[in-house]
């Protein structure tokens, strides 16, 4: 869909490891980020490109699984692979719950690190697509006026035009005209695709 | 002292000798000039010399009675004629004086005797030997007899010659001991001698001999007797050989404990290095397939592999030197170096907990004697505690802080381990250092004991304070090494 250099963000204080990790992830093609903390990352400027986080379980100052809930709180929805010295099961559950999207007990294989990123970025590109359409959706939606909105609410629930004219109080040719105008300025070339738009905006089904 | 079978002998002699000089001066032929008092003053002298004063009088007074009745006119009854009075006065006046006399001497001998049995059952019955010798000329004087036991010689070689013990010198400390002894004995050494020394057996046996001794000098200073003590400290050394092997044994089983407890950190500060190199291995495999190869990328990563397989083999050999069963060594440590050691082999640990960790060290501190890998071992212990003691605090900081620094007196060293955690109340600070107390559910309880009795065996102190406002202070303070050593 885009074709955006993918970032890897790899958050590790250990400088060697960190050195090991930006070689391993370069010599594929990735554009890669070094923080040493995870303040260091919060407080970074990054690029506004698909990616996904690469960090050890145990970060100085705040643990990893405290950071995956800053993250969500921060609205950062980068895909997290952690990387653990030790195969922890407890902490893996409770971070693959939390929504790791991989978790590597160290040594890892470099192949296993690379298709996790691969994987994680590849997500992260189709939650970025749908993220996007969604804004593009939501740019159109808020072109609609009042009356505009108020007849998509009944197009949606499959009422017919005799119905919204008669809901709503309206002659059946103006219920037509909004009707038209709904179509043209969501984009929609069918009533189905209108409703699949209108789940995706997660618009309340009238009763 | 006096029993009865005594009491009896000596009267009896008294009697016999009082009965004897009174028959002999009656019966037979009494040559002119002789008086009849002669032979029973002889009587009571040798009954006060041989039995003291009782048995002197009781001789006085059967003389007195004899003679008056038997030897003066009118012989058969105790009649005094004046003509008489005179001598017998002086008689029984001789015989009183006579018995005071010789009943000291008897007293003097009994003394005498006593004291010499008195030193005879000392000397023999202690477990050392004694021994006096004198000097011009060379000759001992008195060994006892406990040297046949010790040396398993006959105590007639050292009468013969007072040097004759030293054959018995293990032949490696022969010659030492004999230049030492010999200088001692010239007045050229310490006045007092104290040395210790094996000797072997006949029997093969090796028996270490702890031998003091003490000079006596004439007016001009010159020494002319020596006498001394020697003792068989054999089972005291064999029980020491075995109570240092006990504990360093324990010392070497509780080390491995308080590595046990960091496995999982240790683990991880040798995963690290592994992963990076296999990263590094993985990316230059692919520098290199690249079309160009990116040389110089690829030898980055062997410069990678190569730092941190050196990463790995440093704490490899930092917990071999930790696992190692060693006897102590007395080097020059650099108590600085081995706390950087032990906090290296604890970064781990401190990460997991989130123990943020401070130095505050004195570079310019003395050195201390010592054994690194056992002073090691107490600082690694302390900030295994220091760490645990915080793993429950959650409202503060954990904040473990390390300095060193001068001791109070300048030639001491001192070292602070100091945390946040729940600190020690007066009751814990007392008995933490109690061999099998402790306040982790799992642990054995040995640490600060064995920690203690190494740092007192540096000839150093060990002790646990509160830390305000929260936590415990552990201290240790070390001497300082001798100057002059490197």
């Amino acid at each position: 869909m885009t074709d955006d250099r993918a970032a890897v963000f790899v958050i590790d204080d250990d400088s060697s490891m960190q050195r090991s990790l930006d070689s391993l992830l370069r010599s594929v093609g990735l554009d890669v980020y070094l923080y040493a903390s995870a303040q260091e990352f919060m407080r970074a400027a990054r690029p506004d490109a698909p990616g996904c986080l690469v960090l050890d379980v145990r970060l100085p100052g705040m643990s990893g699984l405290t950071f995956q809930q800053e993250l969500a709180k921060a609205g950062i929805a980068l895909p997290v692979i952690f990387i653990t010295g030790h195969g922890d099961v407890p902490m893996t559950v409770r971070a693959m719950k939390a929504g790791a999207a991989d978790f590597l007990t160290k040594p890892f294989d470099d192949q296993v690190l690379l298709d996790a990123v691969d994987g994680a970025i590849e997500r992260d590109r189709a939650r970025r697509g749908d993220a996007k359409r969604l804004a593009e959706l939501e740019v159109r939606y808020r072109t609609l006026t009042e009356r505009e909105r108020e007849v998509m609410k009944h197009v949606v629930a499959g009422r017919v035009n005799k119905q919204i004219a008669a809901e709503l109080g309206l002659s059946l040719v103006t219920v037509k005209v909004h009707r038209g105008q709904v179509m043209r300025k969501m984009m929609a070339k069918s009533v189905a695709e209108l409703v699949r738009m209108a789940d995706g905006l997660g618009l309340p089904h009238p009763t | 002292m006096s029993t009865p079978r005594d009491l009896i002998k000596r009267y009896g002699l008294a009697l016999a000798l009082a009965g004897a000089a009174l028959l002999l001066r009656k019966f037979l032929p009494v040559r002119e000039g002789t008086t009849v008092y002669q032979l029973p003053l002889v009587a009571v002298v040798l009954a006060g010399w041989y039995g003291g004063r009782g048995p002197g009088l009781f001789a006085s007074l059967i003389s007195w009675l004899g003679v008056l009745y038997w030897l003066i006119p009118p012989v058969g009854s105790f009649v005094l004629s004046s003509e008489y009075q005179l001598g017998f006065g002086i008689f029984i006046a001789l015989c009183l004086f006579i018995t005071e006399f010789s009943a000291a001497r008897w007293r003097v001998e009994r003394a005498l005797e006593e004291s010499e049995r008195r030193f005879r059952l000392m000397a023999e019955t202690i477990p050392e030997i004694v021994w006096t010798e004198s000097l011009m000329p060379r000759l001992m004087l008195y060994m006892s007899p406990r040297y046949e036991q010790i040396w398993g010689r006959p105590l007639g070689d050292v009468e013969k010659d007072p040097e004759a013990w030293m054959e018995a010198v293990h032949p490696e400390h022969r010659n030492d001991v004999r230049s030492a002894w010999r200088r001692w004995l010239a007045g050229e050494g310490n006045e007092r001698l104290d040395m210790t020394f094996p000797i072997v057996r006949p029997d093969g046996d090796t028996r270490w001999i702890h031998s003091r001794g003490t000079l006596l000098r004439d007016a001009h200073g010159k020494p002319y007797r020596a006498s001394g003590i020697a003792a068989d400290t054999t089972e005291e050394r064999r029980a020491q050989e075995a109570l240092a092997k006990a504990q360093m044994d324990l010392a070497h089983v509780s080390r491995l404990t308080t590595l046990g407890e960091l496995t999982t950190s240790i683990a991880h500060e040798v995963s690290q290095p592994l992963a990076g190199m296999m990263a590094s291995a993985g990316a230059g495999a692919r520098w290199l397939a690249a079309e160009p190869p990116d040389i110089a990328a690829a030898r980055a990563t062997l410069d990678s592999i190569a730092a941190d397989g050196k990463r790995a083999r440093d704490v490899m050999a930092r917990i071999r030197a930790l696992t190692k069963r060693q006897v102590p060594r007395k080097d020059c440590v650099d108590i600085n170096h081995e706390i950087q050691e032990v906090l290296a082999l604890t970064v781990q640990e401190s990460r997991s907990h989130d123990v943020s960790v401070r130095t505050q060290l004195d570079r310019s501190l003395p050195r201390v004697e010592g054994d690194p890998v056992q002073l090691q071992q107490v600082l690694l212990n302390l900030v295994v505690n220091a760490i645990e003691a915080m793993s429950a605090v959650r409202d503060r900081p954990r904040l473990l802080t390390i300095a060193s620094a001068r001791g109070g007196s300048a030639n001491s060293v001192l070292v602070e381990v100091r945390d946040s955690g729940t600190g020690l109340d007066p009751a814990g600070a007392a008995q933490v250092f109690n061999a099998f107390y402790t306040t982790k559910p799992d642990g054995i309880g040995i640490g600060l004991s064995i920690s203690r009795s190494i740092v007192e065996a540096h000839g150093g102190r060990l002790w646990a304070s509160r830390n305000e406002p929260h936590g415990a202070v552990f201290q240790l303070s070390l001497p300082a090494a001798k100057e002059g050593q490197p």
